[in-house]
This record gives C-alpha cells, structure tokens and sequence, in this order.
C-alpha cells in the first residue's frame, strides 16, 4: 500500500484483502495520525457529503435571488428606501430578541424566576430602570440602548467585557453591541462584532448579512445568504446582487 | 428550453451530469410553480403555513438532489414532481413529529414512494449546516470539487474529465491531498468532530 491514508475509506468499509487490512493494522498501531485520521473518517464524510447540500441551496438562493431582483425591479424603484426600512425592521425585532435572550440566560442561571422574570423583561422593555435608576450592570446598558444612546451603551460594554463575566453574559453584551453597532449604522463593526458572536441565532445571521450588504462586502454577504434557510433567502436574498 | 422536471431519468442524468447542468435542474425545479404550489397546498392544509410550505419545496429539492447525486445508478420510478411532492410530505410530517404536532388523522395518506433508503435522514439540520457551512468555506474550491464528486461515486478518469485536470493520477493526487488536509484541519479543530453528526 502506497499511501495508508487513500485507503482509509477502503479500511473502514471493509473493501481490503485480508493481506491488507493486516497491513493496514500494523501501521495503525505505530501511526497515532493515521489512527486519529481514521477516528476522523466519519465526521470528514458528513462534511464531503454535504458539499452537495451546500451547492444545492446556494443554486437555489440564486434562482430565488434572480426572481426577487426581477420582482423588485419592476415593483419598487425606491428600492433604497425600501432597504432602509428593512433595515429598521431588523433592527426593532433584533432589540427584542436582545432583551429576551438576556432574559432566558439570567433565567437559567437561576438569578430569576418565574414571575419575577416576566416582571424583569416588561421592566426592561419599559426603558430597563427601576425608580429611574438603573438596577444592575446589565440593566445599565440596556437602559442605554433603549434609550437611544448607543455610543454609551458600546462604551459600557467594552468595559465590562475586560471583566470576567459568565459565558452567556459576555454573549448577550455582543448581541447588543452588534445591534449598537448596526443602529448606529457602522455596518462594517456590526458585521465583524457578529462574526464574534458565539452560536448566532437565524435573527443574528441575518442582521450580519444586512450589515455586509450596507458595507458593501457583497462577497462575503452572499457566503452568509448561503448560510441562511430558504426562507429567510426567499425574504432578503435580492439584496445582495 | 427543455423541460427536464417532467422526465425523471432525464433529470438523474442532469444532476449527475456537471454542477452547471445540476444548476439548470435546480433552477427549473424552483420555478415550477405549479409543483411549488402543490407543496406548499399540503402544507397550509397540514397545520402549516405559506412560509412552512416554501421550506419543504425547498427541502424536498435539496433532499432529491443530494440523493440523486450520492448514489450512483439511482432510479426515480415515479414522475419527479410525484417524487417531490412525496419528499416534502414526509419531511413535513417528521416535522410535526418533532414540534409535537402530528395527528396520523390529520394528514393525508402519501402515496408516492419515496425510496427504500433512509434519504431523508440525510438533511442536515440548522446548526450542524451552519457549523458544516463554515468549515466548508475555509476549504479551496478545487477540493471541494474533487471530494464532492469523489463521494458521488465518480471514477478518478471522470473527475479528471470534469475538472480539466491533465491525468487520472492528477486527479487522484488532488484527492489524496485534500483528505490529508481535511484529516488535518479535524484533528487541530476536535470540537467540530464532536459537532458534526456523521450521516
């Protein structure tokens, strides 16, 4: 056998004479690599297998994509405006989608429960104050956001995240700098602060694939779009052209 | 321009036949709003809704394409569209299944058979694709090219054929170099080994 490794398929799907496969063990255990490769062969064909899944859908953004340019072409000329409003769009159900992630992480660290938390979050959603004054570190920065001041809310951030802070804390600092960021219309920080986030939801890949489109970094926006379900591309795709 | 959804072993010998021939396949199958309409009438008829019904369109294609693609010698029996439809009611009604909504009353009897494979198990999920699709796009378009056909059972002459590549041997030193590389990106990066549900 030339090359252990072109055969590491033949090895794990049993197509060796015995004469090789003894070959091929006897390598295997002097050879830690070739023995992790093998360990590896599983999950290195889901990832072959999928090259096709991942080819198929970019195909089918495109066709989608082609017939939304067609459709907005012959139905909105204004079509920054209508960007724009998207945009606006995104960015009031991002603010949501903040406030209630925060709120499901502090629930299940136990720092809230039950009615209490569903005080907490209409308290947030109410300008995050209590009596006027803000009631934790996070209520602080939320109070910032909500309020409009964006640049004080980043600011605040950025100092507390040099602290030690929870995992699921940190995250949802960076969801809210991101939608800061993108508010603030600084689309290219808004694009790199998403690619920070850790397990980005559908609502953060998308405003990721916004943030890209207004930077104007068409290439890198369609490798998101291709990322995206069908439905949100069906919804979006034609932005990027 | 020909209509291939409409001929089954015309369709197969499309898909495997070259990413841009697969492309046009792709390309009229979305079009086809007649059998997108279908689909997605089963699903707003079936506790879904437009947007639902859209999704499964899509699924059902992707689902049909990469089985096509991944099993060489593969026959659709029945018309494509029939083999669409049967497709996304299935991955309609495993979806209800996992949202807790499944009434065996409530949906309608699927008569078209799908195949005797576990196809269906074959689509990924949203999170292992976002995970795939990122450590995909770290990977050279040449490799890709070469592992995709490779996996569909393509012969190192035909993948030579297909990618320009001078010989048999280039090919196959290609392939052998980008398993090497793939081996060695998962062996630095073992949490996406543990993330990555093997299909």
């Amino acid at each position: 056998m030339k090359d252990f490794y072109d055969h590491i398929d033949d090895y794990i799907n049993e197509r060796m004479s015995p004469e090789e496969r003894a070959a091929f063990d006897l390598e295997l255990a002097i050879n830690s690599q070739l023995d992790q490769a093998v360990k590896n062969h599983p999950a290195a064909m889901s990832l072959i297998e999928s090259i096709i899944e991942e080819e198929t859908r970019a195909s089918i953004s495109e066709v989608i994509a082609e017939s939304s340019a067609t459709t907005a072409t012959t139905r909105s000329p204004a079509k920054t405006t209508k960007l724009r409003s998207i945009m606006r769009w995104v960015a009031a159900a991002c603010t949501i989608g903040a406030v209630a992630m925060w709120g499901l992480n502090g629930y299940q660290h136990g720092q809230m429960e039950g009615d209490i938390l569903a005080n907490y979050v209409q308290d947030i959603s109410l300008g995050g104050t209590k009596g006027g004054q803000a009631t934790s570190t996070m209520d602080s920065v939320i109070h910032y956001y909500n309020t409009n001041q964006r640049a004080a809310a980043i600011t605040r951030i950025d100092q507390l995240t040099k602290t030690n802070l929870l995992e699921e804390d940190l995250i949802t600092y960076q969801r809210i700098r991101m939608y800061s960021l993108f508010y603030s219309e600084d689309y290219n920080a808004a694009a790199e602060q998403a690619k920070k986030l850790k397990g980005m939801t559908p609502q953060d890949t998308e405003l990721l694939y916004f943030s890209l489109v207004l930077a104007k970094r068409t290439a890198e926006a369609r490798r998101v779009l291709s990322m995206m379900d069908s439905v949100a591309v069906a919804r979006v795709g034609h932005f990027v052209e | 321009m020909q209509n291939i959804t409409e001929d089954a072993d015309l369709l197969v010998r499309q898909i495997r036949a070259g990413s841009a021939e697969r492309k046009n396949a792709v390309k009229q199958l979305v079009n086809n709003q007649k059998l997108k309409n279908k689909v997605v009438s089963y699903v707003t008829r079936n506790s879904g809704d437009k947007t639902d019904g859209e999704t499964m369109f899509h699924d059902a294609i992707v689902t049909m394409i990469k089985t096509v693609f991944s099993k060489p010698g593969y026959v659709i029996t029945s018309h494509p569209h029939a083999y669409i439809l049967g497709v996304a009611k299935h991955l309609w009604m495993n979806e209800l299944r996992k949202k807790g909504r499944h009434s065996s009353t409530s949906l309608d009897v699927v008569a078209e058979p799908i195949s005797d494979d576990n196809s269906l198990s074959l689509m990924m999920t949203g999170d292992t694709r976002r995970i795939i699709s990122a450590v995909l796009d770290q990977m050279a378009k040449n490799c890709k090219q070469v592992l995709m056909l490779w996996s569909g059972g393509y012969k190192m002459t035909e993948i030579a054929a297909a990618l320009e590549y001078s010989s048999e041997g280039m090919a196959r030193k290609k392939k052998s170099n980008c398993m090497k590389e793939l081996y060695a990106y998962l062996q630095e990066h073992p949490h996406i080994v543990e993330r990555i549900r093997p299909i």
